[in-house]
């Protein structure tokens, strides 16, 4: 499935690894959209893990459709990754997931959010394993036409 | 000034201090999609994006008009607004023809929007009509718990 010496792969890999939020979007049962901002961890074969609420939207949405679409992208240049994937409701808080999540965002205390009431409320762990999922970087190239420079990468 | 209206100022005028919006939307076989757009915003939190017609989002709105937007994922700053509501078409054509059509883009910001580098494609303007509003913000005090730091905006 993976092309381990592609350097696109590398870069998206390190980039989603720097980067803390991304968007999540999930649909309804009755086919509205939600998207939200997520703080999330991830293993290097892109399958990623985020934390919600069990009573948000996301999760109910999650419970009847497991598809998710995910984006991430950099103030930096123009660095993004687009994607769609299975979302699995891990039912159990999984410390480890929210220790990971931590210690990514340990360099902005103190907006530790949410996180900080984790362990007191009831939060689940989601995990997300990508079916596609491309890259895009222009910077430091012509921006002319985007969908030249998108590599699939999953 | 009641309450709501306040905070349906403060939350505009937060969401005009950011460049990048993410837009979901979902397919005809019910899968969604989201997207980086670069986006204006009027004084009733109308969201209008310009995108290709071939890409799925514009696919998507033709199929479904239902639309989320999501803004603000400063990971330092943690405000968000979330919008959910209705697509429509504003204006199709040439980016040139638009960007002549409508002026208040380029006004508000529009020229450095990617538009610029796509002369000659085919592109619709959407407009994202809001019908549920709600934004969150630890700036007005993360002790009184996040729960509390939920404003709802519309309805």
């Amino acid at each position: 499935m993976f092309d381990n010496n592609s350097q696109a792969r590398k870069e998206a890999l390190i980039f989603l690894k720097d980067n803390v939020v991304m968007a999540v979007a999930t649909a309804g049962k009755s086919g509205e959209p939600q998207v939200a901002a997520v703080y999330y961890t991830m293993d290097d074969d892109f399958t990623f893990y985020f934390l919600t609420s069990r009573e948000s939207k996301k999760a109910e949405n999650i419970g009847s459709n497991k598809n998710v679409a995910f984006t991430a992208w950099g103030e930096r240049g123009i660095v993004m990754v687009q994607g769609n994937g299975h979302a699995e409701l891990v039912p159990d808080k999984q410390e480890g997931i929210v220790l990971r999540i931590s210690k990514k965002l340990r360099a902005m205390e103190p907006y530790h959010w949410p996180l900080l009431e984790v362990l007191n409320k009831d939060y689940i762990s989601v995990k997300v394993v990508p079916r596609w999922l491309t890259w895009l970087s222009i910077d430091g190239k012509n921006p002319g036409d985007f969908a030249r420079h998108y590599e699939r990468i999953i | 000034m009641d309450d709501k209206t306040s905070q349906k100022e403060k939350a505009i005028e937060f969401v005009r201090t950011q460049r990048t919006a993410v837009v979901s939307t979902v397919s005809p076989e019910g899968e969604p999609q989201s997207a980086t757009i670069t986006f204006v915003v009027d004084n009733d939190f109308a969201i209008s994006f310009a995108t290709r017609k071939s890409s799925r989002k514009y696919q998507n709105i033709m199929h479904n008009a239902r639309a989320a937007v999501t803004v603000g994922f400063d990971s330092d700053r943690p405000v968000t607004v979330q919008i959910q509501g209705t697509a429509e078409v504003l204006m199709e054509g040439q980016v040139e023809t638009i960007m002549e059509m409508l002026p208040w883009l380029v006004e508000q910001g529009g020229e450095t929007w990617p538009l610029l580098h796509a002369r000659g494609m085919d592109f619709a303007i959407i407009k994202i009509k809001p019908t549920w509003i709600r934004w969150f913000t630890l700036d007005l005090g993360r002790e009184e718990g996040h729960k509390e730091n939920f404003y709802q905006i519309l309805p």
